[in-house]
């Protein structure tokens, strides 16, 4: 496309980085705040905050809660239009039970799959849940947001956009346009890094800029890379469904064959069975575990073909002390209780798959390099934010002088993914706070405060960039910067107001979900004034006044908290 | 960025026909490389288990090397000289591999007496 490879990448680098940079950011921040997705869920629903528990007993406890469960409102909506004919009244046939439970998570949610009688394809399913205090087996209820879990985990790979699952196809898009970047920022790196950006006439500013994008872009490499690259690991089945589509009859012929090898039925009997004690199959399981040399908790359980002949029961080892998520899989006859098949150790491709997936997704004991996940993140952030303060520097004052908008639009999306997102984020926690608990669609209320909130930070940052159009600075930084920090600060406030758990009494007590979390927020405050004053001082400077230069500087501060 | 006031005539066309070459180039690396990538994931999902993986196995190597695939697919796209080269090695290379693996397909199938 151009003269050289060289130039190309940087086409690549500049305009792919810029149109799904976006995306990215989104990817990069939320996915940042997941590494406590746990945490974010506890400082939001108060009833929730007490030490992670052992799996209490199936037999008295759990399996009572699982047989009240119904298929959801939502799930059978969806539904429709799946079937021929009318909607069935009620599900009678249990596909599979399932819980997934690590070691830091207090309460347990359990869920309920069942099979549509007159699906079109019957492999579709309905499902519901419910979440328990497995101390009591009191159900929590479910009309409060995860705002950790079922908000942010979900915003940072489908940014909550479900349609046509156009979201999970623009992030995927932007991981692969993040392993591009990084491919050709490298290519770029070498000599064209010289001519190509010294065009400029406030030079300091927009080397420091430059300089960090570099930095924060080399410098977390590695982790930039495999973050991209095992996401799209994780989801390459959904980009690339294959053997669910071209080769779905081999695929099926396999799983028989795999069906004979492991025993494990892979359909219903279609006789009625009894269900064996629970407890006693997850007893042995531990004792096996025990005898590998592995001793450990189940990290997750599933009941298949429930109340059939066919039925089993398996049970996985919680990879709490590896980075594979889950492991030593045992699987147990249900009306009997005898052991169908124990899972030999994983194949090559098995434990590389294993660890990349559980290298992303970080069920693993251990806070130090959670934090570092965390930082990791907040660096790409950093890096793209700057990557956009760059792309804006270095063309605002052409496009003045042409009467062009690119630098203001993009100036003002700039501001939006990086302080309004902050912003938003921060309307939620506080919304969180605010509404009552007894609000049948709190949950709705909760999300729509972040959108909403996020459309604001859109609408004033569109205000307020107008000085770029002619080549200026905009106050849309230093702004969004108060409102961050204040708002953060408010969320603070309001967590220790509605629930009694102030800084104080949680580090006292050690306990760090809620601690850590308000302590996170006060630093975010901090920053933020930091970044404001930063930029008043910048403003307030004749160097600056003149040359218009203070685009950089908030974002760095803010993406770093 | 598109329009600059003040072009004159010869300069918009030859803007409008650059535009025309980048998104054919973009076409060429987003869809093309996903052609590409299909056909190779299939051809190795169809092949692997024949040569002693498990089809989870296969499924998830192919997994992997689809998004390493994807990515130098993606990049010789923009960086190759001839647009119909690249168009001819993508759709034409996927249609190939894609075709193979069904013909696999079809075989392990019906030599399983399926």
């Amino acid at each position: 496309m151009f003269q050289n490879f060289r130039l190309t990448m940087t086409w690549l680098h500049t305009w792919f980085g810029l149109v799904l940079g976006f995306v990215l950011m989104v990817a990069f921040f939320f996915g940042a705040l997941s590494v406590f997705d746990r945490e974010f869920d506890r400082w939001g629903i108060p009833q929730t905050r007490f030490e992670a528990q052992p799996l209490p007993s199936f037999d008295t406890l759990l399996r009572p809660v699982f047989e009240s469960i119904e298929p959801s409102r939502e799930s059978i909506d969806e539904m429709r239009g799946r079937v021929h004919g009318p909607m069935p009244e009620h599900f009678d046939t249990v596909r599979a039970w399932t819980l997934y439970t690590t070691h830091r998570d207090p309460v347990m949610r359990l869920n309920a799959i069942y099979e549509v009688p007159n699906a079109r394809d019957p492999d579709d399913d309905v499902f519901g849940s419910r979440t328990i205090d497995p101390r009591s087996g009191a159900v929590v209820p479910d009309n409060q947001l995860r705002i950790g879990s079922q908000f942010f985990f979900p915003l940072h790979y489908s940014l909550q956009l479900h349609w046509l699952d156009l979201g999970e196809w623009l992030v995927g898009l932007a991981a692969l346009a993040m392993l591009v970047a990084l491919v050709s920022g490298v290519v770029m790196h070498r000599k064209l890094f010289r001519e190509l950006f010294t065009f400029r006439p406030d030079k300091q500013l927009q080397r420091s800029t430059l300089d960090l994008h570099n930095l924060s872009g080399v410098a977390a490499l590695p982790f930039h890379f495999m973050f991209a690259f095992t996401g799209l690991v994780i989801m390459a089945g959904v980009y690339f469904p294959v053997a669910h589509v071209q080769l779905e009859p081999l695929h099926e012929y396999y799983e028989k064959l795999e069906e004979q090898q492991t025993g494990l039925p892979h359909d219903r009997a279609g006789v009625a069975a009894p269900l064996a004690s629970v407890d006693a199959m997850v007893a042995e399981a531990r004792q096996r575990w025990a005898q590998r040399g592995a001793s450990g908790d189940v990290g997750l359980l599933i009941v298949r073909h429930v109340g059939d002949a066919n039925g089993y029961v398996s049970v996985f080892r919680a990879g709490t002390d590896r980075i594979g998520l889950l492991g030593e899989g045992i699987h147990f006859k249900a009306s009997t209780g005898e052991v169908l098949y124990e899972e030999p150790p994983s194949s090559a491709v098995g434990g590389v798959t294993d660890f990349l997936v559980g290298l992303h997704l970080q069920h693993f004991r251990h806070w130090t390099l959670r934090w570092l996940y965390v930082f990791g993140g907040l660096l790409g952030a950093v890096c793209i934010a700057t990557g956009f303060i760059f792309f804006i520097e270095k063309r605002k004052r052409q496009h003045a002088r042409q009467g062009v908008s690119g630098a203001r639009v993009v100036s003002a999306l700039a501001v939006t993914f990086v302080t309004g997102m902050v912003i938003a984020t921060l309307s939620l926690l506080v919304a969180n706070r605010v509404l009552p608990e007894s609000l049948t669609t709190r949950e709705l209320f909760e999300q729509s405060s972040f959108w909403g909130a996020w459309l604001l930070a859109l609408m004033h940052a569109f205000w307020r960039t107008g000085p770029v159009a002619q080549g200026q600075r905009t106050s849309a930084w230093s702004e969004q910067c108060w409102i961050i920090a204040v708002m953060a600060v408010l969320a603070v406030v309001l967590n220790w107001i509605t629930t009694g758990d102030h800084l104080l009494h949680t580090l006292a007590v050690g306990y760090w979900p809620v601690a850590g979390i308000d302590l996170a927020l006060l630093t975010t405050a901090a920053v933020a004034v930091l970044a404001a004053n930063h930029l008043r001082r910048r403003a307030a400077s004749p160097r600056a006044r003149g040359a218009g230069v203070s685009e950089g500087d908030p974002a760095v501060g803010v993406a770093h908290v | 960025m598109a329009g600059s006031p003040g072009l004159s005539r010869g300069d918009a066309m030859k803007q409008q026909s650059a535009q025309g070459v980048v998104l054919g180039r973009i076409a060429a690396g987003v869809l093309g490389s996903y052609v590409l990538t299909w056909g190779a994931v299939a051809l190795l999902i169809a092949a692997l288990p024949s040569a002693g993986l498990s089809f989870e196995d296969a499924e998830n190597l192919s997994g992997m090397l689809a998004i390493l695939l994807y990515l130098a697919a993606f990049l010789w796209a923009f960086s190759a000289l001839s647009l119909s080269r690249v168009w001819v090695v993508l759709a034409g290379g996927g249609a190939a591999l894609a075709v193979t693996a069904s013909l696999l397909q079809y075989v392990v199938l019906r030599s399983a007496g399926g």
